[in-house]
């Protein structure tokens, strides 16, 4: 592969829409899209590692993973381009919630939805247990802090200076806008359509927060008040740039 | 998707306790270390009741404090009817587990190192023939086994796999140390030369007891007994001398680490 054939490092923060993103990707690239994965809330991959990346994946026009975070291209290649997709931190957080919880219910296999319900209220972990360790998790993914330790104030610095190194910041709430807007560096995404993948099942497509009680879902957003400013940052940014926002 | 297990557990019996409890068995994969029939075994024996969790490359060794952790907790709390077995291709030590209702047995398989560097050296020449399509850097890669081994990071693996050392950090002689402590806590260690004892150990660990592992076990271990000669074996047997030297010159602790896996864990 010519060093000067753009590759795409799509940082994929869970819930925000990056398997449908990488979806999109597969008819495009086929072959030559690479899929890193590693257990989940794995540290990303360090800096130093991305040599190997290139050496290893030296065929990619694609990278996609929840591992990856920006790195300066001259270090590893240099027509990588970076893009992260963010998502409402409130309606992320709810949807990652109860992904886990659907998923885990099916793990229990088949049986009376009743009891399966019943086994759930009384095993899963409830949301405010979940709000401890996932809060403010756009904010740490991006900042490359650990998901291991409370978001501080030097983290939202980090994310939201970070973040302008990212050629492509994806919104979920308009994420079928984003493959156009590759299209300088990546022709054949031009007119490639989104499809819908790994979606929280969600019976009536309502809004996740209409369907949590005020008083949690003010729990939720006083957890997100960094991941809000983030997410309020990536729409500005996009709007300078001339990027799609919602 | 989920596959009949001769192990498997009633939905009654499924707790969330935010650890696994039920896990008996952890299989620690070196790379390239020829455990294909292993995985088999263990898949005949598990089935849905094996979690295998393997790192894409690039490689990582070393964990933040709770990494591991993190990932046994979201196990258990994701797929409750699962995890009485584990294959990883990190270290995973009991402190990350917590308390299980029978002790974990821990298994590991390795390989002579030059010979292990020689088969990821195939693999990646195998691969670049298959995509084609190659630039020269990579070209010059697949054709120089010495200048791959440095530039993929793929010396002293085993010695950074079992201390807990990155592929991009350095080590000396404590880590060494370490990777020895690591591997003599572990209930069994085998390695690719001696397949078959490592087989008939594996198959006669507490875990395999019972009578309905009687036919996945022969097949184990009849599979492990046969005349095996992987290409890279043949490789590492065939290189110049000064090639040789090299490698053996960047894989010295790996050397040392093999030799006393050797010495006191296998024959010892």
């Amino acid at each position: 592969m010519a060093e000067t054939s753009s590759v795409l490092i799509s940082c994929h923060i869970g819930k925000t829409g990056g398997t449908s993103f990488r979806a999109m990707l597969t008819p495009a690239h086929g072959e030559r899209l690479v899929f890193i994965a590693r257990m989940p809330n794995a540290q990303p991959i360090r800096r130093e590692l991305f040599p190997l990346l290139r050496r290893t994946y030296w065929y990619a026009r694609s990278i996609d993973s929840h591992d990856l975070r920006y790195v300066p291209p001259d270090d590893f290649w240099p027509a990588a381009r970076f893009s992260v997709i963010l998502r409402d931190p409130i309606e992320r957080f709810l949807s990652g919630y109860f992904f886990q919880r659907y998923h885990t219910g099916q793990a229990l296999g088949p049986m009376d939805e009743d009891r399966r319900e019943a086994w759930l209220a009384g095993n899963f972990p409830p949301l405010e247990v979940y709000l401890e360790e996932d809060a403010e998790y756009q904010t740490r993914f991006v900042a490359r802090a650990s998901f291991f330790q409370p978001a501080r104030k030097e983290d939202l610095a980090d994310a939201l200076r970070e973040l302008e190194n990212y050629d492509y910041v994806g919104i979920t709430e308009c994420i079928e806008k984003l493959p156009a807007a590759m299209a300088a560096d990546f022709p054949e995404l031009s007119k490639a359509a989104m499809p819908t993948e790994n979606v929280t099942p969600n019976r009536g497509g309502r809004l996740w927060r209409d369907r949590v009680a005020p008083k949690l879902l003010e729990k939720v957003r006083a957890r997100h008040a960094y991941d809000l400013r983030l997410y309020e940052a990536a729409i500005n940014l996009n709007r300078q740039r001339g990027h799609p926002v919602p | 998707v989920p596959q009949e297990s001769a192990k498997s557990t009633p939905t009654t019996e499924v707790r969330f306790d935010g650890r696994l409890s039920r896990l008996e068995l952890v299989f620690l994969h070196t790379a390239r270390a020829g455990a294909a029939p292993l995985r088999t075994y263990l898949e005949k024996c598990y089935g849905a009741a094996l979690r295998t969790e393997y790192n894409s490359q690039p490689p990582q060794h070393w964990f933040e404090p709770g990494e591991i952790k993190y990932w046994v907790d979201w196990i258990s709390r994701m797929i409750p009817d699962s995890g009485r077995a584990f294959a990883v291709n990190f270290l995973l030590q009991p402190h990350d587990v917590n308390y299980t209702v029978h002790p974990i047995r821990f298994v590991s398989l390795v390989r002579q190192p030059i010979a292990r560097i020689a088969g990821e050296f195939l693999a990646f020449q195998r691969e670049v023939e298959v995509r084609g399509n190659v630039d020269a850097a990579t070209r010059w890669l697949a054709g120089d086994i010495v200048h791959f081994a440095d530039a993929m990071m793929r010396n002293d693996y085993l010695v950074r796999f079992f201390a807990n050392v990155d592929v991009c950090d350095p080590i000396d002689d404590a880590h060494l140390n370490r990777a020895r402590g690591a591997l003599a806590r572990l209930d069994i260690v085998g390695c690719h030369e001696h397949r078959q004892q490592f087989a008939q150990r594996v198959s006669s660990l507490d875990v395999f007891a019972g009578e309905e592992f009687s036919a996945a076990r022969g097949t184990f271990v009849a599979e492990m007994s046969r005349e095996f000669r992987a290409p890279g074996d043949e490789l590492a047997a065939q290189l110049d001398a000064t090639v040789r030297q090299q490698l053996e010159q960047r894989n010295l602790r790996d050397l040392s680490l093999y030799r006393w896996i050797s010495d006191e864990l296998i024959h010892g």
